[in-house]
């Protein structure tokens, strides 16, 4: 409890006494407040007389005595409880104590513990109805949290359904509720804004008033202002409203709201199906919770499952030493409970995190409908798959970024509708949000079919911004150069405008992004659109890792498998392949690219090894690694093994050491720590903008998008694909595991169920549950991980993995598993519908990305 | 007077609006008391108590089910055609006052108020019941 809010005066007319007390007061937390005569004291009272709870005065003072204080005070301010410390009491004084209400007379010098009981008992009851008061003004606040943003839903709804009443009607119940609920808790201003607000649209309801445009901004700007309100509940209590009342002072006399057809906005929530169910507003029974608790519990589970693995790890070995032993074995029994029960556990860790992106995206469409107001530009606002839940630290990102972002799309990238018209284009501008989750991230497209970002634009912005020369510009490549539209500082808005343009908002929108450990893909084509990719990873309580494990400088460090591109033996043919450039180390790699080497001793401030060629003795091998697209290469004196591993994240203060991911239990209790590539390169200072390759790919960008397809080999006939994206993991899997539950195969994988199909018969149209009969030892199997269910495809062979950049010719085949065909190196090759494939197996998509990149396309 | 022992049903939207009310009959001296969050939820809270339910204080602005349809149905049950009904409103509604009391309701509160008008109009709701 904060209780410096409440206030102790202390009146006294020797100073140095003064300053006794009012150390005394602060010791109890309180906030002093100092009067060195009777003048003063009236002063502070007028002025903050409802804050103070305490008065502790001197009796005998030059001029006004303390009693006689008392008096003067005790009409307005009789409820404060008032001590007087004097030197002597005489039976008067006593007397018309009683009748002043004087709490207590203390001896002079007064006896600090007697005082400090004195002031908690008389003021603990008053101090407990306050915080009673407040608890009620913050459940009041949390109940009418959703309350608000449904009121700017129903006045944008307002604006494009002018006549319909039942807008209305849900207006006023909802301002009714502020009102009069504020009203009870004690936010008088607040109650008497939204009773105007109230009036107001009882004034529609009544058909003395008509929807105007001033009436909707009218509405809009004071629902601004009643979320002001809102948000600072206590403090509103004590300003002067009169002015804010005005906001709703709207003149009757004025041009209807529009007809619909000429609307700037519309909010189509399409994964919505229309119209929103009422009784969203209903709330069920809840309790709120800390984001920091929720977030100790998703630390906390990270660690169960550390020493939980370490346990069964321990169990394993026991069992192996001491085969046949009854109690071991129940002991296995029960840990293996356990971990089950873990798992689910944290499975409901991570759901009681997540938020729904509905809710996320419910201020867009105001931004939509301001900015075009104030632009004269016209703009649809799409939504889909926003019936996604994401974890909290995801929604926060995507709250601060969107705004911008969307806003940036209205502002620069849609075009005026007498522009759009000239260009071929429908006057009204389409943004369009995109919510999927692949794999382990969650992806959000923002997409406008505006005029693109200009390259030209970008580099002569760089030239006069001087931030770069004209030699470096120049090497950029066109993704580099789309990327620098994030740089701090930059912007590409010819005039700044009051909405956007300070190029302060895409700057931030990165930064929160890669600090989540996500990125930002922006594709953009002149003439017909950009769109931004944010991909961002889902928060893990735990990692856990193939990794290798290395020694440097005689220490053993983990490398990450999924990060390591190649492992090559240092001999003599390798050491020519090293190179030195400007005193650094390259190595050439795959004939055509240098790759820089990090020293990870040195950055780790090791002994050093290999730093000269001379040097290289002790170094065994060379790893080259590689996050996104960057590529480098690390020294290592001796490869030890591979393993599975249980990151733990670094203690708190050991979490700006980002070269490391975390660290892992090995052998015995040694901790060892988890190198991290993309730290590796930002401590290396190696950028991570740069591509080390990049031939021919500016072309390609320019003329479409690409994407990745697996290639697999199902018959002699035809070449089939499917793409990767929506892949979880590419796997061989060894005969003997197959179990049969029902007649359907499946096994055990990552301590879930993999079900298996034979991609061949559900091609053909089959249900897949047979499986080739001429399995081997080893098959391969493409795995999907979808709605929580692990879907395993078995193939006969995975040939390759292509980029592919021709669009799908679809409606080739009246095959329903087979999406349509691409030309691919001179061969045709039919696109696997694996979403059909999900149907047949009953799979529901969960998204539909494909089909919004083909819409964007062909709105373009 | 109520007696202190009865148990009350205490209906509206808000949560905050609830405690207020349960408060405010808590330094009245009351303690039994079931809540709900609009007339639907109110109806069912009425038939599942496992005691009979003696006096009702229920918002008349909710959503779904609003107090006037709870009120209606209330008075065109047998078992609680006759329990005290109190509504809670704002002054703005003072029309549907008298709708209200038409329909039935045996006082009504304007909100905001002290536990002593709660108490007084409580009394007055009993007299009109039960003397």
């Amino acid at each position: 409890m904060d209780l410096s809010q409440y206030k102790i005066m202390c009146v006294d007319d020797e100073k140095d006494v003064l300053m006794l007390r009012s150390d005394f007061v602060l010791d109890l937390g309180f906030t002093p407040i100092l009067a060195t005569n009777v003048e003063e004291a009236i002063a502070h009272l007028n002025n903050c007389g409802e804050e103070i709870i305490f008065i502790l005065s001197d009796y005998e003072m030059p001029g006004t005595k303390g009693l006689e204080f008392r008096r003067m005070i005790f009409d307005d301010f009789s409820q404060i409880p008032f001590a007087i410390i004097s030197g002597y009491l005489t039976k008067e004084m006593a007397l018309e104590g009683i009748d002043l209400k004087i709490c207590a007379f203390l001896d002079k010098p007064e006896d600090e513990e007697v005082l400090k009981q004195l002031i908690n008992k008389e003021t603990s009851a008053f101090i407990e109805e306050k915080e009673e008061e407040l608890e009620l003004i913050e459940g009041f606040i949390d109940d009418t949290k959703g309350l608000l943003a449904d009121i700017e839903e129903i006045i944008l709804q307002l604006e494009t359904e002018p006549t319909e009443l039942s807008n209305i009607d849900d207006l006023m119940r909802l301002l009714h509720t502020i009102k009069g609920t504020g009203s009870c808790v004690g936010l008088k201003v607040l109650s008497k804004f939204a009773h105007k607000f109230e009036d107001l649209a009882t004034e529609i309801k009544k058909g003395e008033r008509q929807v105007t445009v001033d009436l909707i901004n009218g509405f809009l700007k004071a629902y601004d202002y009643l979320k002001f309100l809102m948000e600072n509940a206590v403090e509103s209590e004590k300003i002067d409203i009169s002015e804010n009342l005005k906001l709703l002072d709207i003149s009757k006399t004025n041009n209807d709201v529009q007809t619909a057809e000429s609307l700037d906005v519309n909010t189509e929530l399409q994964a919505s199906g229309g119209k929103k169910s009422k009784d969203s507003l209903v709330k069920k029974e809840e309790i709120s919770v800390g984001i920091d608790i929720l977030d100790s519990f998703m630390e906390l589970s990270g660690n169960l499952t550390v020493s939980r693995n370490t346990a069964v790890k321990m169990i394993n070995n026991i069992q192996i030493e001491f085969t046949n032993n009854k109690s071991i074995e129940s002991l296995s029994t029960a840990l293996n409970e356990m971990n089950k029960v873990s798992t689910q556990m944290q499975n409901l860790i991570v759901e009681t995190r997540k938020v729904s992106l509905r809710n996320v995206y419910k201020p867009l469409p105001r931004i939509v409908r301001d900015v075009t107001r104030d632009t004269g530009k016209k703009a649809t606002l799409l939504f889909e798959g926003d019936e996604l839940r994401v974890d909290n630290s995801i929604a926060k990102v995507l709250t601060n970024s969107l705004v911008h972002m969307v806003r940036n799309s209205v502002d620069h990238a849609i075009e005026s509708p007498e522009d759009r018209a000239s260009g071929k284009k429908v006057e009204q501008g389409k943004i369009k949000i995109c919510s999927y989750e692949e794999g382990e991230n969650v992806v959000v497209e923002v997409s406008d079919d505006g005029k693109g970002i200009s390259t030209e634009l970008i580099k002569n912005k760089l030239i006069s911004n001087g931030a770069f020369s004209e030699a470096e510009i120049s090497e950029m490549s066109k993704r580099k150069l789309l990327s620098m539209i994030f740089h701090p500082g930059f912007s590409t808005a010819a005039a700044v405008t009051d909405i956007s343009g300070r190029g302060v908002g895409m700057d931030m929108v990165m930064t929160s992004v890669k600090k989540l450990g996500g990125q930002i893909i922006t594709e953009s084509k002149v003439g017909f659109g950009t769109s931004f990719k944010m991909i961002l990873p889902k928060p893990k309580s735990v990692l856990i890792l193939d990794s290798l494990f290395v020694t440097v400088s005689d220490k053993k460090f983990a490398i990450p498998q999924d990060e390591i591109d190649r492992v090559i033996h240092l001999d003599e043919k390798v050491k020519k392949n090293l190179r030195y450039a400007n005193n650094k180390m390259f190595l050439k790699y795959e004939d055509d690219k240098l790759l820089p080497v990090i020293h990870i001793d040195e950055i780790l401030g090791l002994n050093k090894v290999g730093k000269d060629k001379k040097d290289l003795k002790n170094v065994t091998s060379l790893i080259v690694l590689r996050h996104d697209e960057t590529q480098c290469v690390v020294l290592i004196n001796e490869i030890l093994d591979v393993e599975e591993i249980v990151v733990k994240k670094l203690q708190h203060s050991l979490r700006d050491l980002e070269v490391f991911l975390g660290v892992t239990y090995g052998e015995g209790d040694d901790l060892y720590l988890v190198l991290s590539t993309k730290g590796l390169l930002e401590a290396a200072q190696i950028s991570l903008d740069e591509d080390t390759v990049d031939e021919g790919e500016d072309e390609v960008l320019e003329v479409a998008n690409y994407t990745d397809f697996i290639e697999v080999g199902l018959n002699s006939e035809a070449n089939y694909m499917l793409p990767l994206s929506q892949v979880y993991s590419l796997e061989n899997i060894k005969k003997e595991n197959i179990q049969y539950s029902v007649g359907a195969p499946i096994l055990s994988y990552k301590e879930n169920t993999l079900h298996l199909y034979c991609l061949v018969d559900l091609v053909d149209g089959g249900n897949g549950l047979s499986l080739p009969n001429n399995l081997s030892g080893e098959f391969k199997v493409i795995v999907f991980y979808l709605q929580d269910i692990f879907v395993g495809f078995v193939v006969p062979d995975i040939l390759d993995i292509n980029k592919v950049y021709d669009e799908i010719n679809d409606g080739l085949s009246d095959n329903k598993s087979i999406l349509g065909a691409i030309r691919f190196n001179e061969r045709i090759i039919n696109i696997i519908n694996i979403f059909h494939l999900f149907d047949v197996i009953g799979l529901h998509r969960k998204k539909t990305i494909k089909e919004a990149e083909l819409d964007i396309s062909q709105a373009a | 007077m109520f007696a202190p022992e009865i148990r009350i049903l205490v209906v509206d939207d808000m949560k905050t609006m609830r405690k207020i009310v349960m408060k405010s009959l808590k330094t009245l001296g009351f303690s039994d008391f079931i809540e709900a969050e609009d007339g639907a939820k109110a109806w069912e809270q009425l038939n599942n108590s496992e005691s009979k339910v003696g006096l009702i204080v229920s918002d008349w602005n909710m959503p779904n089910c609003t107090g006037l349809d709870f009120l209606k149905r209330v008075r065109a049950n047998a078992t609680y055609k006759e329990t005290p009904f109190v509504l809670l409103t704002a002054e703005s509604e003072l029309d549907q006052v008298r709708e209200a009391v038409a329909s039935g309701v045996d006082n009504y509160i304007v909100k905001p108020f002290s536990a002593d008008i709660l108490g007084k109009k409580l009394e007055v709701a009993h007299k009109k019941r039960f003397a």
